[in-house]
């Protein structure tokens, strides 16, 4: 037994013998300088922390997790998970070393915090997401104190360990005294006896948020340049309104008191009483709405405030069922255009069609990635989190192309080829890309990859710096890939980023962006196929109007009732094989029509079939057959450009 | 950050919260007197005893929505989620003001502790909290206080339980539990069920805030004078003249039967703002605090609230309804204020009961992480 795991024994053992009259104190430990400035703070924003912490309850097996606010204020903020708790063992473990998490490492299957059998699964086999040392310490970012009440099934004691954390230093001397330990913290550690043996879980209560943290949870930057006299700010255009919806405000010089409207549901998309699924369902029917209010491309940075952006936020990049279905269990019959991505580079996608109540799930066997999380519900205050995707029943749009176009691919690489050391392991992920005619709110254009289900990059709109010009069309494209296996290697520390240099980000990246290139293929092949048979409905109509007209006319000066006109044919060469009908009127079309050009419009077709009801007419009347072939293209000429005339 | 201190322009004002550079440690969990069998027989005979009936013909499925002032040991929203909660699976959902648990605290520690163990309890909603918020607060409709209040409510049963209660409070104050009361009766106009309402307040001569005491036995005054009856029913319950009462000159038993009543009549009268109700004060319980009062100087008043639906009125009928019959509510106040139960005559008449007491509060107090195996010797003490 090393130094360290000694020192993990002794704490658990005097954490184990600890009372409320005798509690342990000792501080927080790190075991590097550099991961002691790591665990001071490595998240931009307050929503990465509240993440990781949710990570963390994931990986713990909770099925629940409740983050409370008392919002607008956000003095306190209270993360409660049903896991299974944390043992004085893995405590000491974690306060020991702090950012080396044990999670993945056999240290994580000895502690109980991991699988027996795979250090990478929980204890009840979940694919672990997070990393509890950094992650428990990204609570560093939102306040320097903060509790942590944790019990295990079956111990009939709590453990609560009371934190201080300090702020790093530069000062190499004021860090620590000890060259090997670096100290983040003090940490005062008791038992509380407990008579509800069976309960398991873990609470982390945070007290006194740093004032940053406060105002950005409380949106303080935007309402003060909406307050102020002249209504900007740098980078804020003059007349900046508060957005659409939010969760109101403070005081600006008390903080117990409300700005404004009393009521606090009179800015929010969901009502008093309304349960919370049906309240995130709410806000995010109201993101869709903007669409026909008047903001065709609703903005999430624009609608919202930041809380209310955090928690949709934090709906994307957790576990979690989608809002409205997951689209590989939706019975999708004739509701979207679906294709397959076959794995094969360079193949084209094939179209498959689903039966009435059947799913791409069990039709195709593919999608059991997207159902990750759920078994996992995430409360924030009113709001039960769901992934905020829509897939049906989008609003209507005056695109062609009505329906979205989905499409389904799964991917598993050995690179049995190249050495474990080059690799990094198998790479497996399946995937979807969503054409539609838009894509709201624009925050959603993009790529989110999800590793196990989780994600902290959410949709990179440059589809991982894919380079084609195809602004538009990419608009248009929203697109998850779930990874089951490998990639998270490539995740940066704060796991918002990739690595884009990793092998596997490479692969993924090449993956994507030959399937963008499918995607663009298959929905302008899908939009010419309905733009043609649109123009053909519309020609069928008008040429059955124009053919009457020429045939009444013939039928009445021959008196045939049985009689039809000659047709007409434009032929590109004069010399052109002669039709298969006897009676036909032929002619050069580049005479008659001009230089061809490549692009022909529908009106260009429409004045084809009004000429050939004119040559139709004038044959009727026997004109046609008193001009020679070059009188007739010359009048014919001149009708086209009559007709063209005035149909512009 | 204050005004004062944006005016100065300190550029380190705001950037630092606490100083102090010590985690929150433990605190001691010794008796107190509320953990007395007493305050047990009001939990059990005005909290659940009172609250099952109103319960009783709602469906499981609907939430019991309770507001209070618990203090760090949760004993009251324990014994109800126990009672009227865990058997029947009916969802729990809680709001608590407690000034006294202070963020960063110890307290707020021990706080935290407990709604930790109450919240892993089945059926308790996840939006339930404590915040650390004065009760007085939510006489401003403003304040997060407020606010809370409006997300959570209107409440089943709202438990005023302070330390003086009533007593030492002006009304004139600018935020006074009166006022608070008063926005909390009219947030209840929206309940359509019957509820409860708990106060729990010292009286006691020279006890109450002297302009409080004066408006309050006005008001019981007006009664007098303009009830048929209401002078009649006071002989028969006190000794003073009624007309003429003044809480200075009367006895300690006629004071508490005094207060108690216009207390009750206040609230009925509030009660009637919003929309109708016909007000019962179903139970007062009474104990003495100080040993040296000669009659019980602390009392409990639950007072039951029946929300009248109003049919719409019919222009053509002569008939003017009369919805409340505010004469007989003030008689009946005034019996049920006189008819009071004095828990310490109670308990010491009935050792059985006193037992059963005081074996359920032993109960909550160990889940409450007490060490119980004192608490016979304390009580003896």
């Amino acid at each position: 037994m090393n130094r360290e795991t000694n020192a993990d024994v002794e704490l658990s053992t005097r954490i184990r013998a600890s009372t409320d009259r005798s509690p342990v104190k000792t501080q927080l430990q790190t075991d590097d300088r550099v991961l002691a400035r790591v665990t001071d703070g490595i998240y931009r924003q307050p929503v990465s922390a509240i993440r990781e912490l949710v990570s963390n309850a994931y990986d713990a097996d909770a099925t629940q997790v409740v983050v409370r606010t008392d919002r607008p204020r956000f003095q306190t903020l209270t993360v409660d998970d049903d896991g299974n708790g944390m043992t004085p063992d893995v405590l000491a473990h974690l306060l020991q070393h702090i950012g080396g998490s044990a999670k993945r490492m056999p240290e994580g299957s000895r502690l109980g915090i991991a699988s027996r059998a795979d250090p990478t699964r929980s204890p009840a086999g979940r694919k672990l997401i997070g990393k509890i040392g950094i992650g428990l310490f990204s609570v560093s970012q939102l306040t320097q104190t903060f509790q942590i009440i944790t019990k295990t099934s079956g111990d009939p004691y709590r453990t609560v360990a009371s934190v201080v954390l300090r702020q790093f230093s530069d000062e190499a001397g004021l860090a620590s005294d000890d060259p090997e330990n670096h100290e983040s913290g003090l940490v005062t550690i008791w038992r509380e006896p407990a008579s509800d043996k069976d309960a398991h879980g873990t609470s982390i209560v945070l007290t006194g948020l740093r004032k940053p943290t406060r105002d950005t949870l409380q949106s303080r930057d935007l309402w003060a340049a909406i307050d102020s006299d002249h209504g900007i700010e740098e980078g804020m255009p003059r007349g900046l309104v508060p957005p659409r919806f939010n969760i109101g405000r403070v005081r600006p010089g008390d903080s117990n008191l409300i700005e404004g409207d009393v009521d606090p549901y009179g800015s929010l998309p969901w009502n008093h009483g309304d349960h919370p699924n049906d309240a995130f369902a709410g806000l995010v029917k109201a993101v869709w709405a903007q669409v026909l209010e008047g903001t065709p491309n609703p903005q999430i940075e624009r609608v919202f405030d930041y809380y209310l952006r955090m928690v949709w936020q934090l709906s994307l990049s957790i576990p979690a069922p989608y809002v409205s279905g997951n689209p590989f269990e939706l019975p999708l019959h004739g509701r979207l255009h679906l294709y397959e991505m076959p794995q094969a580079a360079g193949a084209p996608p094939t179209e498959f069609h689903l039966n009435a109540g059947e799913s791409i799930r069990a039709d195709r066997s593919i999608g059991s990635a997207s159902g990750i999380g759920d078994d996992f519900t995430v409360f924030v205050d009113d709001l039960e989190l769901a992934r905020p995707l829509m897939f049906d029943e989008l609003p209507k749009t005056r695109h062609a192309v009505k329906k979205p176009i989905f499409f389904v691919g799964r991917c598993r690489e050995e690179f049995a080829s190249v050495p474990a050391e080059f690799s990094g392991g198998p790479l497996e992920f399946e995937a979807y890309l969503m054409w539609a005619p838009k894509i709201a709110p624009t925050e959603h254009q993009g790529v989110l990859v999800r590793i196990h289900g989780s994600s902290g990059t959410l949709f990179d709109p440059t589809f991982l710096r894919y380079q084609v010009s195809e602004q538009t069309r990419l608009r248009q494209i929203s697109c998850e890939i779930f990874v089951t296996e490998g990639l998270e290697s490539a995740l940066n520390i704060d796991r918002e980023s990739f690595n884009y240099a990793h092998p596997h980000a490479v692969y993924i990246t090449n993956w994507l962006h030959a399937s963008l290139r499918r995607v663009a293929t298959v929905q302008k092949r899908i939009a010419a196929e309905i733009r043609a048979a649109e123009r053909e409905a519309i020609a069928t109509g008008h040429a059955a109007e124009l053919s009457k007209i020429a045939s009444e006319a013939w039928r009445d000066e021959r008196d045939d009732p049985g009689g039809e006109p000659p047709s007409v044919q434009f032929d590109a060469e004069s010399g052109s094989p002669a039709s298969e009908e006897s009676e036909v009127y032929r002619f050069n079309r580049d005479r008659v029509f001009g230089e061809s050009v490549s692009r022909r419009t529908i009106a260009d077709d429409s004045n084809e079939r009004k000429l050939r009801a004119v040559i139709q007419l004038l044959a009727a009347y026997g004109i046609i057959e008193t001009l020679t072939n070059r009188q007739q293209e010359r009048l014919l000429a001149g009708l086209r450009r009559i007709l063209e005339t005035s149909s512009q | 950050m204050t005004r004062d201190s944006a005016v100065r322009g300190d550029p380190i004002e705001g950037i630092f919260g606490d100083l102090k550079y010590a985690a929150p440690s433990t605190a001691l969990k010794e008796f107190k007197p509320w953990h007395k069998p007493r305050k047990q027989f009001v939990r059990r005979n005005q909290l659940v005893a009172l609250l099952q009936p109103l319960l009783s013909n709602r469906v499981v499925t609907d939430p019991l929505r309770y507001l209070g002032l618990p203090g760090t040991d949760l004993l009251d929203l324990r014994y109800l989620h126990e009672k009227l909660c865990n058997e029947c699976d009916r969802p729990f959902k809680f709001l608590g003001f407690s000034r006294a648990a202070k963020p960063g605290s110890a307290a707020h520690v021990q706080l935290s502790i407990s709604l930790d163990e109450v919240r892993r309890l089945p059926n308790v909603d996840t939006q339930s909290d404590v915040i650390h918020e004065d009760f007085r607060c939510l006489s401003d409709r403003n304040s997060v206080a407020w606010s809370y209040a409006r997300r959570l409510g209107p409440f089943d049963v709202i438990n005023v339980d302070l330390c003086d209660g009533l007593a030492s409070e002006s009304p004139h104050n600018s935020e006074s539990i009166y006022d608070a009361l008063a926005i909390l009766l009219a947030l209840q106009s929206r309940n359509s069920n019957p509820w409860l309402l708990l106060i729990t307040t010292r009286i006691g001569r020279g006890m109450f805030d002297a302009r409080a005491e004066r408006l309050l036995v006005e008001h019981f005054r007006q009664n007098v004078s303009s009830c048929d009856g209401f002078a009649e029913a006071c002989g028969h319950v006190l000794d003073a003249n009624a007309e003429a009462i003044d809480p200075a000159d009367c006895n300690e038993a006629d004071l508490l039967t005094l207060m108690t009543a216009a207390i009750g009549k206040w609230l009925s009268m509030l009660a009637q703002v919003q929309s109708p109700n016909a007000v019962e004060l179903a139970r007062t319980e009474g104990y003495r605090v100080y040993p040296a009062s000669n009659v019980e100087d602390l009392v409990s008043l639950a007072l039951r609230f029946d929300p009248i639906i109003e049919a719409p009125v019919n222009p053509l009928s002569p008939a003017k309804r009369k919805l409340v019959d505010e004469c007989k509510s003030a008689k009946d106040i005034l019996r049920s204020a006189s008819s009071r139960n004095n828990v310490d005559v109670i308990l010491e008449e009935c050792p059985a009961l006193n037992e059963e007491l005081i074996v359920e509060t032993m109960n909550l107090l160990a889940k409450a992480r007490y060490d119980v195996s004192g608490y016979r010797a304390w009580l003896a003490s």
